[in-house]
Formats: structure tokens, sequence, C-alpha cells
């Protein structure tokens, strides 16, 4: 349970900064200021990592939620990660 | 069961679970920021010497800074922030940073312009405030809890909406005359859904603020993998204009009359946003030196809940306009959502609003916790297990405690003389441990005496309020009459609401007493009763 609850809560937030991460480097390709693009995924972040968190506790057991919350989170991190290199420094 | 109620259930289960464990770390947050709403109300009723009465003049500002730079004495003087009076803060406040020591606040009289003695407490902007931000627990740990437990506001407010059925209904039904458990679910019901957009963006809103804090895991990823900070001046620029002109190293003409200046701002203001426009904050930086430069700010403006977009630059030699910073939509959104936070606008309904919505979300965080603790009583029986036990006095002491100790610190602020220090304290920090002891002490008398203590406590707040007054009044001599009709309208106030709080208190002490008593009764007929069996 106590793993559960961790992965959700703490999985979540790593999932939410890798998908505002990959927003903002989106929206940053698509031509907005890179203040401008973060800021506008950071706020909307928040509303997601509550999605997130409900999502994980509330989703059906075949879904594997807290499992998938961690290893969507390694993969959008790790895909930002990569694309902030190529994006930001070309 | 249903696949709806599946999910009902985990969600009940998740409301329960972040309610119990996070409740009491968001009272404190909601108490605290319901407080905050009138800080500089308070700052005037626990710094005395600063509750001047405004009189409505204009202000030298060539007058004042050329006194802050010429008695700067030895040390000298940098750069230098000045906010006019307003009808919250009766003076002018300035902010100055000195080569040696840095950063120091002083307060100047508006009609005089001579300095306004030191302050001795920390008050409502430096104690109360910053409280319910980050809970004054060091290494940024605060900041991350209320973060955290923001974004468990939100979640509950989503999980509790999803877990009622009966909204509608539940929001017209209060039982008051019913069970505890019953009553105290009722009222947690109506408390929610009153406010419940404002408990919703208050908690987002404060997120939004801190960005630069909880999203700089992104940020980090985004911006800084190359270890280059120039991106930091970046964001600054992008956001607050912040104009990049260090210091030359060389010295400097006088510095150009400050009044056209602000005049120009304004004027340009005032054609962009078609209404009057009045800045709120001057600054001068790399005070005699050839790169001197003047901004003018509007942070704060007036009817407007958006706040920190309109920044102009002007050289501080030749008073020529470097830069008229206007922010991006999406800035001024962000803008938006904070100013929606700091209620910094002029509109005192609306203060009172907040300060009220607030209360009441305190009130939704306690019954939901009362409700949770008569929950288990009646399942477990009168036996109360330790946990439930535990949760219980957590709750009294995060609930009734923090306003006993929120009335010590107010207390602890007239008793303590002007400059006193007791074991190398000065009197801000003793009335700051004052508040922490009294708090430590509700938690103790809560754990010790679970049963009666809510009552007790209730009992000491009605005490405490009056006598905070009635402190006041002796040593200040401003007693309610006297500053209604003297026009200090911030201590009336507060005098006002310290009454009507403890009139409120002995009213729950009060229902409280009758509550004890006819459980009693029951109690001793319930014995009665058995007691009667085994002789039939």
């Amino acid at each position: 349970m106590a793993v559960r609850v961790i992965s959700i809560l703490v999985g979540g937030y790593a999932l939410t900064g890798g998908i505002t991460a990959l927003g903002g480097i989106g929206l940053h390709a698509a031509g907005l200021p890179l203040s401008d693009s973060m800021l506008l995924t950071s706020m909307l972040g928040y509303l997601l990592y509550v999605g997130i968190v409900i999502w994980g506790f509330g989703a059906p057991p075949k879904y594997h939620p807290s499992a998938t919350i961690v290893a969507s989170a390694v993969a959008t991190m790790g895909l930002a990660a990569i694309l902030s290199v190529g994006v930001i420094n070309a | 069961m249903t696949r709806m109620d599946n999910f009902r259930a985990s969600m009940n289960w998740v409301h329960t679970w972040a309610g119990v464990v996070i409740g009491a770390l968001l009272f404190a947050m909601f108490w605290m920021g319901s407080l905050s709403v009138f800080d500089k109300e308070i700052d005037r009723w626990m710094q005395p010497e600063s509750r001047l009465v405004l009189h409505d003049q204009t202000i030298d500002y060539d007058k004042a800074i050329f006194n802050l730079v010429s008695g700067a004495g030895d040390e000298k003087l940098l750069s230098l922030s000045i906010s006019p009076p307003s009808d919250r803060v009766p003076f002018i406040t300035a902010y100055a940073y000195y080569e040696g020591s840095g950063y120091k606040q002083l307060r100047l009289n508006a009609d005089t312009g001579d300095r306004i003695p030191e302050p001795q407490s920390l008050a409502g902007s430096g104690f109360i405030f910053p409280f319910h931000f980050m809970l004054h627990i060091p290494a940024g740990l605060g900041y991350w809890l209320v973060g955290f437990a923001a974004l468990a506001m939100m979640t509950l407010l989503v999980t509790g909406i999803i877990i009622h059925r009966k909204i509608f209904v539940d929001f017209f039904t209060f039982r008051p005359k019913k069970k505890i458990r019953r009553s105290s679910l009722d009222l947690h019901n109506v408390t929610s859904v009153l406010f419940l957009p404002f408990y919703f963006l208050i908690s987002f809103s404060g997120l939004v603020i801190f960005a630069g804090w909880y999203a700089s895991l992104p940020w980090g990823i985004a911006n800084d993998l190359t270890g280059d900070n120039t991106e930091q001046l970046y964001w600054a620029a992008d956001e607050y204009g912040y104009l990049e002109r260090s210091a030359a190293g060389e010295p400097g003409a006088d510095l150009v009359s400050i009044a056209p200046l602000i005049a120009e701002a304004e004027a340009i203001w005032t054609q962009r946003y078609n209404q009057p426009a009045k800045m709120d904050r001057l600054q001068v930086a790399n005070i005699g030196d050839a790169n001197s430069y003047i901004s003018v700010f509007r942070t704060f403006p007036g009817r407007r809940v958006e706040m920190g977009r309109d920044a102009v630059f002007f050289d501080g030699a030749t008073g020529e306009l470097i830069k008229d910073f206007e922010a991006s939509p999406i800035v001024v959104a962000r803008k938006w959502i904070e100013g929606f936070h700091f209620v910094q606008f002029r509109h005192w309904p609306l203060r009172w609003l907040y300060f009220v919505a607030g209360l009441t979300g305190c009130i939704m965080i306690a019954t939901g916790f009362v409700f949770w603790t008569a929950s288990r009583r009646k399942k477990e029986g009168e036996t109360q297990p330790i946990k439930v036990r535990v949760v219980e006095a957590i709750t009294i002491g995060s609930v009734t405690g923090i306003i006993i100790s929120t009335g010590v610190f107010l207390i602890a602020n007239r008793l303590i003389p002007v400059g006193e220090t007791v074991l190398g304290q000065t009197p801000e920090m003793l009335e700051v441990t004052a508040f922490y002891l009294a708090w430590i002490a509700t938690f103790l008398h809560a754990s010790l005496r679970t049963n009666t203590a809510w009552l007790e406590q209730s009992c000491v707040i009605a005490i405490l309020a009056p006598i905070a007054v009635a402190l006041n009044w002796l040593t200040t001599g401003d007693h309610i009459f006297a500053t209604l009709s003297e026009g200090k309208l911030s201590i009336f106030g507060m005098d006002l609401v310290l009454i009507a709080g403890g009139g409120v208190a002995l009213m729950a002490a009060m229902r409280l007493t009758e509550n004890n008593k006819r459980a009693a009764d029951t109690a001793r007929q319930m014995r009665t009763t058995v007691q009667k069996v085994p002789a039939e």
C-alpha cells in the first residue's frame, strides 16, 4: 500500500513534470518564447497532477495504475531531456 | 458493485485519508491565510508606533531619496525602493540596499519624512503571512509541504464532489440538533459547496505564485541542461520586465527630479488602459554610478485584479526613457491568477468576503475531522482505539490550538516591553516563542483530556480575545471609540473582530457544555438500565 501511494504521489509529480516539459518544449518549437510556453504548461500541470492522482487511485487494477504512472514518468522526462538539448540549443 | 461504485469507493478512501493526514496542515494554512487578508491591519495593531492617520498630500520623492542617500553615513547606499502610503499602509515604505549590510526596511512618516521607530514585532506581514505559505520551516521544506497540501486540497475537493451524489439536497440540509456525527457532516457539506470555486482557485493560484519553485523540475529540464544560467535573466526579463543594467563602476551625475518621470509613466499607462493609473513603487538602482536608473512600477493596480505587469525604466542622470515593459498575454494571465490570491486590489467588501470564505474553509476542514472521529467512535464503540484518540488530539490542537496560540501571540505583543530582551531574544522573537509554546501546550492538553479539550480550549479563546482588546486599550490608549473617532479603522476593525471571535468561541463553549451534559445523561441512563437487568 505504501509503495502504491508513494509511486502515485511522487511518480505523478515526475509524470506531471515530464509532460509539462514536453509541452513547453513543443510550444517553444511552435514559436512561443520559452518563458511563456513553460509558464503555460506549468500552470496547467497542477490540474494535470490532480487528474493523475485521481486516475492513479481510481483506475481499475487491470491498468496497473501506479506502475503505468512511474513508467510514463521515466519515459516523458527522458524524452523531454533529449528534446530540450535539440530544441533549445538548436 | 458497478464500476462507478468501485470508483466512488476508492475516491472515498482517498478523500478520507488525504483529509486525515493533510487536514491539520490545511487548517493551519487556511487560518493563517485568512488572517493574511488583513495582514497590514494586524501590523498596525501589533506595531503601535505605525498607527498613523494619513493626510492627503503629495510626496516629495527627490527630498526623500536625498535624505536616505545622505543619511546612509559611512555605508554606501546602492539601491532604493520606495512605496508611497496607501489606504492600508499609512506611511512611506522604503527598502534600502547597502553595500555592506544588505537590505533594510525603513518606514517614513508621509507628512514629515522622519523615520518611524523600528518595529518590535514581525506581526501580520512578517509572521502570519509567511506562515501560510512556508510554515517557517527552513531549507525549503515548508514550501514543499504547503505545495503538497495545496495539491491535496484540490484533490480533496474533486474527490469530495465525486463521492457526493446529492450535492444540491445536501447543500440545503443542516441538522444542528442531531447527533454530532450528523450535524458535522451537514456543516462539512454546506461549507464545502458554499465556497467551492474559491477553495479550488485559492489553492490553484497559490501554486501558480510559486511555479518557479514547484515546477523547477520541468523548468530545469527545459532550461538549464547546459549548466548555463543566463536563462534565469531571460525569465525575469520576460516576466517582470527587469532591466539588465549593471553598474559601470564610474561615478555618475546627480539624479534627475523624479516627479516628471512618475507623471510620464502614469501617462503611458493611463493611455494604454484608458483609465487613470497610479504608480505604487519606485526604484532607484546603481545610485551614484554612471549607469544609475529609475524604475517606476504599478504592481497593485487599484481596482484591477492582475498585478505586477507595468514597469517603465528611465536613465537616472538624463531621465531618458530606456524601456517600457509590456507583458505577454500568458504572463498577464499568470499575473491575474496571482492577483486573485494576493488580494491587493482596493475593494473592501471583497476583502471581507475573502476573509469569510477563508474562515468558512477552516470550518469545512474542522468539521471533516470531527465527522471522521465521530464515525470511528460509532463504529468502534466508546473504547476509542489509540489512532482515533491521536487524530482527535491532533485535530483539537490544530483547530482551537492554533487559534489560542494566535491569541497568545497578540497578547504577548502587548505585554512584552519595547526593547526588552529575555535570554537573548528580542521582543519580536519572544512573541514567536510564545506562539509556539502555546501551540505545543494545546496539543499536550488535547492529548491528555481528549473528551473535554474542545470545550476547555473554546473557553480559553473566549477569554483570550477580550483580554487582547483590553490590553490594547491599556497599553496604547486606543479603545474602540477612540480608534473609530480618530479614523484608525484598522485598529477598530481588529478589536471588533477579536470581540466577535471571542463571542463565537463563547457560544461554541456553551453549546459544547450542553452536548456534554446530554451525553452524560444518556450514559447514566444506559448504566441504570444495565444495572437493572440482572436484578430482574
